[in-house]
């Protein structure tokens, strides 16, 4: 024991006797450890860190599906979900529970605020109590009680926090509603990263199912979290979920089976942990992989100085031994010293990872909600690990190298030119390539990224966003009970909006461009019914279509004419009419949508695709119809049909129209709570949002291994230019010119990053296949890529060999011969 | 050899200043040396006097601070380091007290090293002249060896052979049996003997009388200047009184 403090303390002076040394590899430690620490705070709040719910391990999601059709999961229609928790006996219960989007007024200007409508089972099943209140009673979660829960953010900004706000009203949607509860701080339901329904909510509502959901079969519309009674696994509950999927099927209504006769209804079972990480898995695991690689870089740079110095305290190690130390007892020295510069890079990247997650998480796009990223004892303990594992990864071969040397040649001290040097300098050799082989694994990772990032930018998105406004204006029910009361409002906000000047169109959607909302199942008419896949279907009123600048391809665009009580008909996106209809004219063909209770509609028009998600991914079959021609009870009754989103053209920039746009809106309506306004080109630009931040943290971590890699390949050389004076001084006595001796360094460095970037590129042909889903419009081998980035690593390098190749090329030949 | 009994080195009035630290050190001042081609040049004088420092000037390795320095006769106390570089390639053989083999090199690398210094000589005819050099020496069978293989006398012969590679006008030699034991000391000495024999100019530093004697004439040097045999002893004598 007091051989350690001892050695503690032997370390210490010999760190402190070397400033410059023990600076350079303790801010690289830092440097390496702390950006994995930042990242791991991500990885371990998204990935590992256990839900906040009670048991959280047994809480599960719960979705059908329809594969054949291309839905792999999809949430639950209210009648399936009867029939499933009639039959199954895997769960303690089930909870189903919806997104909503409310206009609280009544506090305030009337804003939009988003809800959750949940079943009075959700908070006893997660097993969180409110701090203030209670939580839903089961006789509270039917049609017509109206109360609510606030979520703490909420009741923080609106009521101050006070506790009096327990039994008082507020006004959703214009109906009043009584306080009930109030949640803690750190709850967060529903859980942001989930494949739907997954906005945290501000307050909750009972999702109190009316008799239209009841009967509303083949509505998917809500999620579901049930918990696993104790025993029971993961396996039975699948198993079971399969059953349950065949007698939901056979329970269906005669004309809704006849759609399902040649697919199959499936349940699906996931860990709720699962389902809310599994997109953005992928990608942090990547990122994590990359931060993982620049510590591996900025530990072999350490080793490399390490490795430097073992030459230099050869003669140290020469006389311990004479006086008595072991191999192991030198070994333990050195690697104290290791443990002590590890220490200390750990805990100054431990402070550098709180500055780095903060800049991680303000990087972090808008659509990527996280829950809470914090510096918790699992980032400690993972901190601890790398940095007890970096000691040893960087400390133990110059340790074996050091401790090698036998007494006489050591203490001799270089002696003659010996066999030493050259299995160290192989030693060195090694790990310098190894040091670019993960540089341009990262630096490709990065280009590719960057170039999907470019290639996003230069997609011709299919509709033009320059100078288009968009916004939410949605109609409470109870403001506008009727069908006509929202159409008329929209007709007539239309109207309004388009003699407004500057503005060149206006057009309503009840989605837009890239945030597709619903699917519908069609039926061509004389076509195999099972082999039509899932369509995108919006709604558009007025002058939509060449608002957003959709271009027609073929035959007309809608008209007023296209109205309630005239001919039904829909213009359909290029894509689904080439997979319709591959070689036939789709101009006056018949599609039935809406299954059990469709409609026929006739195709008068081909517009362009346009993607219905991310930019990066491809557009969906694409089916528009008239607003207009759209049936009154479901506008009545669903949200997002009296919950359009207006688009208006403007001949200049669209910002200087929105204004006296909302002012033209507000005078049809003060009380509306008009939302989300932004120019499509925002929304284009947010779509991309995660492909740049890729591109960025990728390429900043490429970049931090690319100057790791050249400080290191820099050291080694300066190092070895130093090490090799007199033999420069004998070549140049035996006529070697200055480019001879530049050449001689040059090569020597080049070799060895070739040989590393010769290894990355074989690794990055394999690793980058992992890559694929990141990818947009570009192979994960692209082969330009491939080249670009070699080129710019071999051309740093080149750099990074010159330099000291000049130091040596200036070496004195006279002088260099004296010094031995 | 046609040409023996040409000058090959003229020095005129050679002077050597070094500057260290504000200090002053005349190592040589005013010189006057000639060798002509063929000849066998020994020097000699204490430990201090300027042999090794006007070995490096007439090798090019050094420039001096005044004087004249015509080589071939052409003068070249003023050239730049990539014509003098050229010139030690081509016309000057070096071999040194400590042998300075590269220890990464093999034998046969770093006799061949002067020779890759030379624009484009075929390969067939570069390894013709190491392996003739090689065998000058007596050290063909070694080729594939490293230095630290071998023995001080056997690693002497190889710097040797590598001062031969580049057929140079002139062999400079410092103190080139000062690292070897007698009997190997003598032998290197008889190397020289017949390279000399068969027509090689070379100027050896040694302060070994038996040695010097091997040598067609004495210079002698007292601090850093040429001086006559009788002077010289005179001068010793001087300083030991
Ligand atoms: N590079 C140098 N810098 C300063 N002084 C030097 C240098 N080289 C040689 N000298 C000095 O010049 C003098 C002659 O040295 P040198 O030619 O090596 O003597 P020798 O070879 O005859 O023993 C000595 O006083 C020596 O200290
Ligand atoms: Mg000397």
């Amino acid at each position: 024991m007091s051989g350690v403090l001892q050695d503690v303390r032997y370390g210490l002076r010999v760190l402190r006797r070397q400033p410059t040394f023990t600076a350079v590899a303790v801010l690289t430690l830092a440097l390496g450890i702390g950006i994995n620490a930042a990242m791991f705070s991500v990885v371990n709040a998204v990935l590992l860190r256990p839900l906040p719910f009670d048991d959280p391990g047994k809480l599960v999601a719960v979705h059908e599906g329809v594969p054949s059709l291309g839905f792999s999961k999809i949430p639950f229609a209210i009648p399936d979900l009867m029939l499933y928790e009639q039959g199954q006996k895997s769960f303690q219960g089930m909870a189903a529970y919806r997104n909503d989007n409310l206009e609280l007024s009544g506090l305030g200007e009337p804003t939009r605020i988003t809800a959750a409508r949940v079943t009075a089972s959700l908070f006893p099943l997660l097993g969180v109590q409110p701090i203030l209140g209670r939580s839903f009673h089961d006789d509270e979660d039917r049609p017509g009680i109206a109360v609510v829960i606030l979520g703490y953010g909420l009741w923080q900004s609106k009521y101050g926090g006070s506790r009096d706000v327990i039994g008082t009203t507020i006004r959703l949607d214009r109906i009043p509603y009584t306080v009930i509860g109030v949640m803690p701080r750190d709850f967060q339901f529903p859980l942001s990263g989930a494949s739907s329904n997954n906005e945290p909510a501000q307050l909750w509502v009972p999702r109190a199912f009316t008799p239209a959901d009841l009967s509303g079969w083949a509505r998917f519309n809500d999620d579901v979290v049930a918990r696993l009674k104790p025993g029971v696994t993961l396996a039975q509950a699948r198993g079971e979920a399969e059953a349950m999927a065949q007698r939901i099927l056979q329970a269906y209504p005669a004309d809704l089976l006849r759609r399902f006769t040649n697919t199959k209804l499936v349940s699906v079972v996931d860990p709720l942990q699962a389902e809310v990480s599994g997109s953005v898995r992928p990608l942090l695991l990547l990122l994590q992989g990359a931060v993982g690689l620049v510590l591996l870089i900025a530990c072999t740079n350490v080793a490399l100085l390490l490795l430097s110095r073992a030459s230099g305290r050869a003669r140290e190690m020469a006389v311990r031994t004479a006086l008595g130390a072991g191999r192991v007892r030198l070994l333990t020295q050195l690697l104290t010293e290791s443990f002590l510069l590890a220490s200390l890079g750990g805990a100054l990247g431990l402070g550098l990872a709180i500055w780095f997650k903060t800049f991680l998480l303000k990087q972090v796009p808008a659509a990527i909600t996280l829950p809470r990223v914090q510096v918790d004892a699992g980032v400690l303990i993972f901190t601890f690990s790398i940095t007890f594992l970096a000691a040893i990864f960087f400390g133990l071969a110059p340790a074996l190298h050091a401790t090698r040397t036998g007494v006489r040649e050591g203490m001799q001290e270089g002696g003659r030119s010996g066999t030493g040097s050259r299995t160290r300098h192989r030693v060195q050799g090694a790990f310098v390539i190894a040091e670019f082989g993960l540089a341009l694994l990262l630096l490709v990772g990065a280009g590719l990224l960057l170039r999907t990032f470019e290639k996003l930018l230069d997609a011709n998105p299919g509709f033009q966003p320059e100078k288009v406004l968009a916004m939410t204006v949605p109609l409470p029910q109870q403001a506008y009970p009727q069908a006509n009361d929202v159409r008329n409002y929209y007709q007539r906000a239309l109207l309004e909006l388009s003699q407004l000047p500057g503005v060149v169109s206006v057009g309503g959607a009840n989605d837009l461009p890239l945030n597709g909302n619903e699917l519908d199942a069609v039926e061509v008419e004389g076509q195999n019914k099972s082999t039509t896949p899932a369509v995108r279907q919006t709604w558009v009123l007025g002058d939509y279509l060449r608002t957003m600048g959709i271009p027609l391809i073929r035959g007309r665009l809608f008209t007023p004419e296209d109205r309630e009580g005239t001919q039904l008909v829909t213009v359909v996106s290029e894509n689904m009419a080439k997979i319709l209809w591959p070689i036939e004219d789709p101009i006056g063909k018949r599609i039935l949508r809406g299954g059990a209770d469709g409609q026929w509609l006739t195709v008068i028009g081909v517009v362009g695709d346009v993607p219905d998600g991310a930019m990066s991914s491809a557009p969906r079959p694409h089916c528009y119809s008239p607003y207009l021609q759209e049936r009154d009870a479901a506008i009545a009754a669903a949200d997002t049909l009296r919950s359009l989103q207006l688009a208006v053209r403007s001949r200049g920039n669209p910002d200087t129209v929105a204004a006296g746009v909302i002012d033209r809106l507000h005078r049809l309506d003060p009380a509306l709570a008009i939302s989300n306004v932004r120019t499509m080109q925002t929304e284009v630009n947010q779509s991309i949002a995660p492909q740049r931040f890729n591109a960025m943290l990728v390429g900043i971590y490429a970049g931090l291994a690319l100057i790791l890699a050249l400080i290191g390949i820099y050291g080694v050389l300066a190092y070895m230019v130093m090490q090799q004076t007199h033999e420069m001084g004998i070549r140049m006595a035996l006529g070697a010119q200055r480019h001879h001796i530049v050449a001689l360094v040059v090569i020597g460095g080049m070799r060895l990053v070739l040989a590393g970037a010769a290894i990355g590129l074989v690794g990055a042909w394999g690793v980058t296949r992992l890559m694929q889903s990141l990818l947009y419009g570009i192979a994960p081998g692209d082969p330009l890529t491939f080249i670009v980035v070699t080129g710019l690593l071999s051309g740093a390098a080149l750099l990074a060999c010159y330099v000291p190749a000049m130091r040596a090329a200036r070496i004195d030949p006279m002088s260099a011969l004296h010094y031995e | 050899m046609s040409d023996n009994g040409q000058p090959l080195i003229q020095i005129t009035e050679l002077t050597k200043v070094f500057y260290t630290d504000e200090i002053e050190t005349h190592a040589l001042s005013g010189v006057h040396l000639m060798v002509n081609k063929g000849e066998y040049v020994a020097m000699s004088g204490p430990s201090g006097c300027g042999k090794s420092t006007l070995l490096s000037i007439i090798g090019l390795l050094d420039t001096p601070t005044g004087g004249r320095y015509m080589l071939n006769n052409k003068p070249v106390e003023n050239l730049d380091f990539a014509e003098r570089a050229r010139i030690r390639n081509q016309e000057i053989g070096f071999i040194f007290q400590s042998f300075n083999l590269i220890g990464d090199l093999t034998v046969y690398e770093n006799v061949e090293l002067p020779l890759t210094y030379r624009q484009r000589m075929p390969s067939a005819e570069r390894k013709q002249r190491v392996m003739e050099a090689l065998e000058r020496v007596g050290m063909a069978h070694r080729v594939r060896h490293y230095p630290s293989q071998l023995s001080g006398g056997q690693q002497q012969r190889v710097a040797v052979a590598r001062a031969l590679a580049g057929k140079p006008s002139i062999l400079l030699a410092d103190e080139p049996t000062g690292n070897l034991d007698s009997r190997n000391g003598e032998a290197v000495m008889e190397l020289l003997q017949n390279l000399h024999r068969e027509g090689a100019t070379i100027c050896m530093v040694t302060h070994d009388p038996r040695f010097a004697k091997h040598a067609q004439r004495e210079v002698h040097l007292f601090d850093g200047k040429v001086v006559a045999e009788e002077e010289l002893k005179k001068l010793m004598a001087d300083v030991h009184a």
